[in-house]
């Protein structure tokens, strides 16, 4: 292929992410997402910042979140093809154009990879690199704003790693017993390294943003790359998986959870990559962000009379992620070829969010027991976890189906989500920080939990009205 | 008119557009019980909506519709639980087996299990199936899902079967089977609405058909009448375009 033909499906994959973010997340309100994403990071930035968090530390962690979401970003493009198509339907990409055009399947992979790092340090990466300007501006940190280039850079270097180290580790997983020691081997080195105290950081794109120096920013730039060409080698596109059979496990769990819809949804999700896991890993990063925030919130303002209202409040998020695994395959046009009404679906989701909770309260009672709470506060904090929980399953439902991937890149359905989320969350969350655990506050969290709980299950039963009337009148 | 002595599909003057693009401009259209029906028509023509609206996932924005006599828009659940459903573009679930999805149609469709076994033994011999039963379904190939898809339309041997480009994927022997069935399954009084751009299939196998153009029925015909062929028909159309 020739430099220019290249370029050109460069382009054409370029174009194409973005007419497959627009068609999927709100049209052209999706055009208003980069600005979403930089006040959003800015307000959260400033926020830390009153906190009383050092910006050096937000930095960081942002670093840290870019890393997460290259990998994730790697990891939906490359593997999970069943949940790609369930979230993009029928649809054919670029990508797969080597089958079909004489076009090498390695080249168009590598722009693949370049296109997007490119298209997501443009949309993600900059609002954010913007953001935390606006932030030292606002602050009177103004060698922030001077940095910003760099910051940008640093994040797109982040990005890419965490996107090819993706690539590495599948490519190395697809490659028999050898490829998955190996792929142990390095896990094991650098978890190793960082346990030793080996200076693996200060080396990685974040080391050359927290300080720079001519050395770390070739070794970074080196590492980044290297790790890009060896993802793109080790990948192989071709790659078939045997077909897998399993004995028929449905008819039981049908009978015993009386449901078929709901034994199907918990089939689809133990079976689907990463199995229930997927539930576990999500609730352990909230519940490690939540003991992390009670740590921060301890140093700035001292120890929090309540945390166990904080963790329960915090670990309800996970009722999220956890109805987001749950609906993972769904589409409702689908259950509409069957006597099935919208309304037995969400009935069957309730039913397998119900039983996926534990996971979220095994969760809050970890985090309980870690932090040190009394029975009393254990109790208060449980009973809000189940609240806030019933109320964010309620409310996802209500706005976004059996869809609520579609909270993160339509803009208004994500302000909406956030809105409700900030109006249930913040005063409990606040008053866990600050406020001992008095009689008045234990009763006022309880009708609180009450109150939410109660919204939830209404909010449940308007979704399928709601859901059903715009599926038939789609127009 | 008593339900039973109803045509089994029936649309008068059905409008439906999707924001600025007419869909269907005004369709009428009857079935009787017992046809095999082969609905034709270009990409885009209106099939597939028409499919949507006569089983009760979206209502029409003008005119009436009829089916089994009831409107599916009073009540969608009801109405789908006497029809036979199979989408043009639809995959069985990826994480389930043949044989799970079987059992799961089954219980929502209330198919005793006895019944249920015979009629996967039926359709895996049909078909020649049996031995990836047990196989997840998004390890099989693309005509393995078709078959999966096209016996869950039939289980519960429904009075009427709106089936969209049931032949796709399928390899010539399987082709033969099907059609064969779908007039076998019609002799019994039963109903096949056949949605196709197919003409030789709809030629080879449907009792009457119609195409149709612009949102409307532009021919309504035996395929054995005498006044030219279906294809000419067809392409009639495409050419006026």
């Amino acid at each position: 292929m020739s430099a220019g033909r290249a370029d050109g499906l460069f382009w054409a994959l370029f174009r194409e992410e973005w007419r497959l973010h627009a068609d999927l997340f709100g049209g052209r309100r999706f055009a208003a997402f980069p600005a979403f994403v930089t006040l959003l990071a800015a307000a959260a930035l400033y926020g830390l910042h009153v906190v009383g968090t050092p910006l050096a530390d937000s930095l960081a962690g942002l670093h840290a979140l870019v890393f997460v979401f290259g990998l994730q970003t790697g990891a939906v493009a490359f593997v999970s093809s069943d949940a790609l198509d369930s979230l993009l339907g029928d649809v054919t990409l670029l990508l797969s154009s080597s089958r079909t055009l004489p076009v090498s399947e390695r080249r168009i992979y590598a722009l693949f990879l370049l296109k997007d790092a490119l298209y997501y340090s443009l949309l993600f990466l900059a609002p954010l690199a913007l953001a935390v300007a606006g932030v030292g501006v606002a602050t009177g940190r103004l060698d922030l704003v001077v940095r910003a280039p760099l910051l940008l850079a640093t994040l797109a270097g982040t990005f890419s790693l965490g996107l090819a180290t993706t690539l590495v580790g599948i490519g190395l997983g697809r490659r028999g017993v050898v490829g998955r020691v190996l792929l142990a081997g390095c896990v094991l080195g650098v978890v190793g390294a960082l346990w030793k105290g080996v200076p693996v950081v200060a080396y990685s794109p974040y080391g050359v943003f927290a300080t720079f120096d001519p050395l770390r920013a070739v070794v970074a730039l080196v590492t980044v790359s290297g790790a890009g060409v060896l993802g793109w080698w080790l990948f192989d596109p071709d790659h078939e998986r045997r077909a897998r059979t399993t004995r028929d496990r449905f008819d039981a769990l049908s009978e015993r959870l009386g449901d078929p819809l709901a034994a199907r949804s918990l089939l689809e999700l133990h079976r689907s990559g990463g199995g229930v896991v997927k539930v576990v890993v999500s609730t352990a990063i909230v519940a490690g962000v939540a003991v992390a925030l009670l740590e921060l919130v301890s140093r700035v303002v001292g120890e929090p009379p309540a945390p166990a209202i904080a963790l329960g409040a915090i670990l309800a998020l996970t009722a999220f992620t956890t109805y987001n695994w749950l609906t993972q395959f769904d589409s409702l046009e689908e259950y509409r070829t069957l006597p099935l009404s919208v309304g037995d679906v969400f009935r069957a989701k309730a039913l397998g969010f119900a039983l996926l909770l534990p996971v979220g309260g095994a969760g809050y009672l970890a985090t309980a027991l870690y932090v040190g709470v009394t029975v009393v506060e254990l109790a208060v904090g449980g009973v809000l976890f189940l609240g806030v929980s019933a109320y964010l399953f309620g409310v996802t439902v209500l706005l976004a189906g059996v869809e609520p991937n579609e909270f993160l890149f339509d803009t208004v359905l994500f302000a909406t989500f956030t809105l409700c989320v900030v109006v249930a969350l913040v005063p409990v969350l606040v008053a866990g920080l600050v406020l001992p655990l008095t009689a008045t506050l234990a009763a006022g969290v309880v009708a609180e939990s009450l109150l939410l709980g109660a919204v939830g299950v209404l909010a449940l039963r308007r979704a399928a009205p709601r859901w059903e009337a715009r599926l038939l009148h789609d127009s | 008119m008593d339900e039973n002595e109803s045509p089994a599909v029936r649309l008068d003057g059905v409008h439906k557009r999707y924001g600025e693009v007419v869909a269907l401009d005004g369709l009428s259209l009857s079935v009787d019980r017992g046809e095999l029906f082969g609905f034709l028509g270009a990409n885009g023509a209106g099939k597939t909506t028409t499919i949507k609206l006569l089983t009760g996932q979206r209502t029409p924005d003008a005119g009436s519709v009829s089916v089994l006599g009831r409107d599916p828009s009073d009540d969608p659940v009801e109405t789908r639980r006497h029809l036979g459903v199979l989408p043009e573009r639809e995959d069985p679930p990826s994480f389930v087996t043949p044989r799970e999805y079987f059992a799961f149609v089954g219980r929502v469709r209330d198919i005793d299990e006895e019944t249920l076994d015979a009629r996967i033994d039926g359709w895996t011999h049909r078909f020649g199936f049996r031995d990836q039963l047990d196989t997840l379904c998004t390890d099989l190939s693309r005509g393995q899902r078709q078959k999966v898809m096209i016996t869950a339309s039939f289980l519960h041997e429904p009075d009427l079967v709106f089936i969209d480009e049931p032949l796709a994927n399928l390899d010539p022997v399987m082709q033969e089977r099907l059609k064969a069935f779908l007039v076998d399954y019609t002799s019994e009084d039963n109903t096949v609405f056949l949605s196709t751009h197919h003409v030789d299939v709809a030629e080879g196998i449907c009792s009457r058909v119609g195409i149709l153009r612009d949102g409307r029925l532009a021919d309504d015909r035996r395929p054995d009448d005498e006044d030219g062929r279906l294809l000419d028909a067809f392409f009639d159309g495409v050419r006026s375009e």
